[in-house]
């Protein structure tokens, strides 16, 4: 086997680091390469003395730090396979999770002991921070550092991390991630957002949830920098921090850009060092990307962009000089993947037909840990994503919405970003969901729920008056409420689940 | 109407807390962030209308911050200087 099948995605993402440079801020706190890479020996160290096997899983239960950081990368050197759990559930739901990869070993945050101590096993392991960042300071010479390689892997075989799905439809699955999956995916990104060593990224997106490790490989990659923030309910300091320490990137779903949009404070600023914003984790409404363009500096790239758990993270990208001839494109797939639309007999959908985006490329993850063969969406080395959309005549793919997120009012499939997207074009409305309820004539009808921009007054009545005209008579929502923001998980992704119980 | 002093408005928002938040722990020390809470950015969304119509005051997008709203003592603070000056 070839040396570079047998890299370990650790050495991939430190080739690039210079030792002396930053590489994490959180809370004022500098962490340069080298300190982190301290921190990553005193995490092998305690993960040998735990007797942790070679493709053991380790779980982290953390918020974004350089404990976080630390543990990850000391997890994937030793050759273990890192698990990170959301770190801001009750004991009840975290117990899903850790029932579902009953892990030996858990490196925790010492802090979030007392709160899930129930859910850690008398007998079990645990890496405790407070053990970990005396490491800090040991920072490994230069020489030793550099000549401590990984443990050698089968990079296109052997798990690098196991990656939880949100679990907004149900029981969280794990994905099953290979370190070439990671190292791929992080090497496409990198490409097509051209990012340098001097490149920092106000990291607000939880490590736990893809799209957020995605900033973390990528910028490690590059040798640059991120600034942690754990706290975006808190918008202001977000953008202080990200002007005192020249932010070049930020990153966000779509509720982040929603809050942005609605803050005074963010629309005011210049943002001089910005350089890119990647939108990722669902659709954000064509009106907030066409807002979010104008309120950028012109020389900030505006990526909008597609991606799964299940591809690592990233699947497409629209290329920022696209933006207005393609507006609510989701792109194409980046380099060194391949997306087609299929039909419901599994055969390539004509141009403008909608179908299931379906994608092939080194980063489409190896599976679930809990496979079901009912829903399995890896079939024949491609990744059946369940998301729907349709190819324009130069090949750019537009999302319908989720195949599964749709209700059936008098037998007819509406999706449910259909009426979600015509709600959204009214300009006092910030957020929008739609769900399905019981209903005495239509069998299911839709119930929207919607936040309102501040300041805005506007009633039910007339967002039915808007809906009626600009959908069937059966996609009409049956009711509204009213709520002064949508439920979201840690990823920012509203959980319908709890709305549909309200 | 009296402006309140700091331990009404303490108690008043203690009240809100403890009746809104299931997770609220109200025997936790005033400094507990607000995230131990189990309050995340919904919540906290809840807070500012609700601060802002218990209060009679205004928060600004500019006041949105961990030093004005982290915690009980830092949002009693900020009520208080709101209302007393």
């Amino acid at each position: 086997m070839a040396e570079s099948e047998r890299m370990n995605l650790f050495d991939y993402l430190l080739e690039n680091a210079d030792l002396q440079r930053y590489a994490l801020f959180e809370e004022g706190v500098s962490t340069t390469y080298g300190e982190l890479l301290g921190m990553v020996e005193g995490v092998e160290r305690s993960l040998k003395a735990c007797g942790t096997g070679f493709q053991e899983k380790v779980g982290i239960l953390a918020e974004n730090s350089a404990f976080w950081v630390a543990c990850y990368l000391g997890i994937i050197k030793s050759g273990a396979v890192a698990a990170p759990l959301p770190s801001r559930l009750t004991a009840d739901d975290l117990e899903s999770y850790t029932n579902l990869i009953r892990c030996r070993t858990l490196c925790i945050d010492d802090r979030l002991v007392a709160r899930y101590g129930r859910l850690i096993a008398e007998n079990s392991n645990q890496v405790l921070k407070s053990a970990i960042m005396p490491f800090k300071n040991s920072a490994a010479a230069p020489e030793t550092a550099n000549s401590r390689k990984a443990v050698p892997v089968d990079s296109e075989k052997e798990l690098a991390a196991l990656m939880f799905t949100s679990g907004s439809t149900g029981q969280p699955n794990a994905v099953k991630v290979t370190h070439q999956n990671i190292m791929a995916n992080t090497g496409s990104i990198i490409a097509y957002l051209d990012l340098l060593p001097d490149d920092r990224m106000m990291a607000v997106l939880p490590f736990h949830y893809c799209f957020g490790t995605s900033l973390l490989h990528t910028h490690l990659r590059a040798g640059g920098s991120l600034v942690i923030n754990n706290y975006f309910q808190y918008v202001e300091d977000v953008l202080n921090e990200m002007e005192t320490f020249s932010c070049t990137g930020l990153a966000g779903v779509p509720s982040t850009f929603q809050s942005l949009l609605n803050n005074k404070s963010f629309r005011g600023r210049r943002f001089a060092a910005l350089r890119h914003v990647q939108q990722a984790g669902g659709k954000l409404a064509d009106r907030y990307i066409e807002d979010l363009r104008s309120v950028l500096p012109a020389e900030t790239r505006l990526f909008i962009s597609y991606g799964q758990t299940e591809a690592t993270a990233r699947l497409s990208y629209l290329p920022p000089e696209k933006l207005q001839t393609k507006t609510g494109s989701i792109g194409k797939g980046i380099p060194g993947v391949t997306l087609q639309i299929v039909d419901q007999t599994g055969k390539l959908a004509a141009q403008g037909e909608i179908g299931e985006i379906v994608a092939e490329g080194n980063n489409v993850a190896a599976g679930y840990l809990l496979s079901d063969p009912a829903k399995n969406p890896f079939r024949n080395g491609k990744l059946y994503t369940g998301d729907i959309g349709y190819a324009d005549a130069d090949g750019y793919i537009y999302l319908v919405g989720r195949e599964k997120d749709f209700i059936k009012p008098s037998g007819y499939k509406v999706m449910a970003a259909t009426i979600e997207h015509a709600i959204l074009e009214m300009p006092e409305i910030a957020e929008a969901a739609i769900v399905g309820v019981p209903h005495d004539q239509l069998g299911e009808a839709a119930k929207a729920f919607v936040v309102l921009k501040e300041n805005e007054r506007i009633t039910e009545e007339t967002i039915l008056d808007h809906c009626r005209k600009k959908l069937p008579i059966y996609a009409v929502p049956c009711g509204i409420e009213f709520m002064t923001a949508l439920p979201k998980n840690s990823a920012g992704k509203v959980m319908k689940m709890s709305l549909k119980t309200t | 109407m009296p402006a309140l002093t700091g331990s009404e408005i303490r108690e008043q928002l203690l009240g809100y807390l403890n009746d809104s938040f299931p997770l609220f722990i109200p025997d936790a020390p005033d400094d507990t962030p607000m995230a131990d809470h189990g309050i995340d950015s919904l919540g906290m969304t809840n807070i500012v209308v609700q601060i802002e119509q218990q209060f009679g005051i205004e928060v600004e997008d500019t006041e949105i911050t961990r030093a004005n709203l982290g915690s009980v003592q830092s949002l009693v603070n900020f009520i208080d200087k709101k209302l007393n000056g």
